[in-house]
């Protein structure tokens, strides 16, 4: 897949299928399918590279609304790079993947809220009900651990050992105190705007 | 559905796109449940605390992202399907217009070195964040046994073995459910009831 060029339609096919994957596989939640996407966009078919990943990711998070739009950048670039001669045709076709890439991965989740949900009020009172419950949310916090490790490691990819000391920190304070996540990045933006986390070059560079 | 349910407040399309447009330009840096709860409970008044929280609960039990999800039913409870699509609409209409103007900057931009730092920054606190998540829910349920051992077996596996997410998800899942069933309704975190009153000497 990584050395054949396919065929805009043909990546098209492919994010519908990836991400309405992900899209029933996101037990309690978006962030619960973040590693598989990482893995399929990066490592399968090569939409973005992993530091690009890591970048959709911070701006998809560090903007309003649902975190799961990282899919509408990646559907973007997917389609966008196919026509890097033509900057109009690119992102027409970035538009499209973003539309394309959005739909499949909110549709399926959406039908089955809309159908299962009102099934499932009928449950209220039934013997299933606490196991289904408790049993997927014991799954879910192992994908959660799970797709937050696979992020920190490609998050921390050519930076300082200190970039892991950020992540334990604003992973303790968001879970236990009531600090504003806004503030957490505006000091982590900061941090890294100064090059604070950045290894330290190989090589002297001079004349840079 | 309860019988004592409040009736269904009339809500027309717009109102709906407007309101879920409202809560998700008010989530900056995550929180988008809670400023759900603050539009839709104590502003709007469309739903009443309980069924706000019952329909977080059956939400978080299907698949996919939470806040599209409690669109669609919230929206659906108010106005049927077109109030689903509505909602949905509204919650992801102006995020995705900003997400693509920055996507269009960052994409075509080239190398910008200090823009690169900056998001380098916010993807390390980013990745905190989904530590967060995972850290709440498994404190949550810290003295549950069975809810620590299938934690630990779905990270190792996702994480280091690698395994498909598909079947991996499913047999778990399915073992994980019929063992709670076993289990039977035992319920590890809340305290033994209290003590009668001792009898006066």
């Amino acid at each position: 897949m990584s050395t054949i060029p396919s065929m805009p339609w043909d990546t098209l096919l492919d994010l519908i299928i990836v991400f309405s994957q992900a899209s029933l596989l996101a037990l309690g939640g978006g962030t619960a399918v973040l590693g598989e996407i990482q893995n399929e966009s990066v490592n399968e078919y090569h939409w973005l590279t992993g530091a690009q990943f890591i970048d959709v990711f911070a701006i998809t998070q560090a903007t309003p609304g649902p975190s799961m739009l990282i899919v509408s950048l990646i559907g973007y670039w997917a389609m966008a790079q196919h026509f890097p001669a033509d900057p109009w045709l690119g992102f027409f076709a970035g538009v499209l993947g973003m539309l394309v890439s959005t739909t499949a991965t909110f549709l399926p989740s959406s039908l089955l809220a809309y159908y299962v949900g009102r099934w499932w009020e009928h449950f209220h009172g039934s013997k299933w009900r606490e196991p289904v419950e408790k049993g997927l949310s014991a799954v879910t916090v192992g994908l959660l651990f799970a797709s937050a490790v696979i992020v920190s490691r490609e998050a921390t990819n050519n930076l300082r050992w200190q970039a892991w000391l950020v992540i334990g920190l604003s992973a303790v304070l968001l879970a236990f105190t009531k600090v504003n996540p806004l503030l957490l990045m505006a000091v982590a933006g900061f941090l890294g705007y100064k090059g604070w986390l950045n290894a330290p070059p190989p090589l002297p560079l001079h004349g840079h | 559905m309860d019988d004592e349910d409040p009736p269904i407040p009339p809500v027309t399309l717009w109102e709906l796109v407007v309101a879920f447009t409202q809560m998700s330009s008010l989530s900056f840096g995550g929180g988008l449940t809670a400023w759900a709860r603050t539009v839709l409970v104590e502003r709007r008044k469309w739903l009443s605390e309980e069924q706000f929280l019952r329909s977080l609960a059956i939400v978080q039990v299907l698949p996919g992202p939470n806040t599209i999800k409690l669109a669609v039913y919230v929206g659906a409870h108010l106005r049927g399907p077109l109030g689903a699509f509505a909602s949905v609409i509204g919650l992801i209409a102006m995020p995705m217009v900003l997400v693509l103007v920055l996507g269009v900057i960052y994409f075509h931009s080239g190398k910008i070195v200090w823009l690169e730092n900056i998001l380098q920054g916010l993807g390390v606190c980013a990745a905190g964040m989904a530590f967060s998540l995972a850290l709440k829910l498994f404190v949550k349920h810290l003295r549950d046994p069975l809810f620590v051992n299938f934690g630990i077996i779905s990270f190792v596996l996702i994480a280091f073995v690698r395994m498909k997410m598909l079947p991996t998800v499913v047999c778990l899942g399915i073992i994980s459910i019929i063992m709670y069933r076993n289990r039977g309704p035992a319920a590890p975190r809340t305290p033994p009831p209290p003590r009668p009153p001792m009898p006066g000497p």
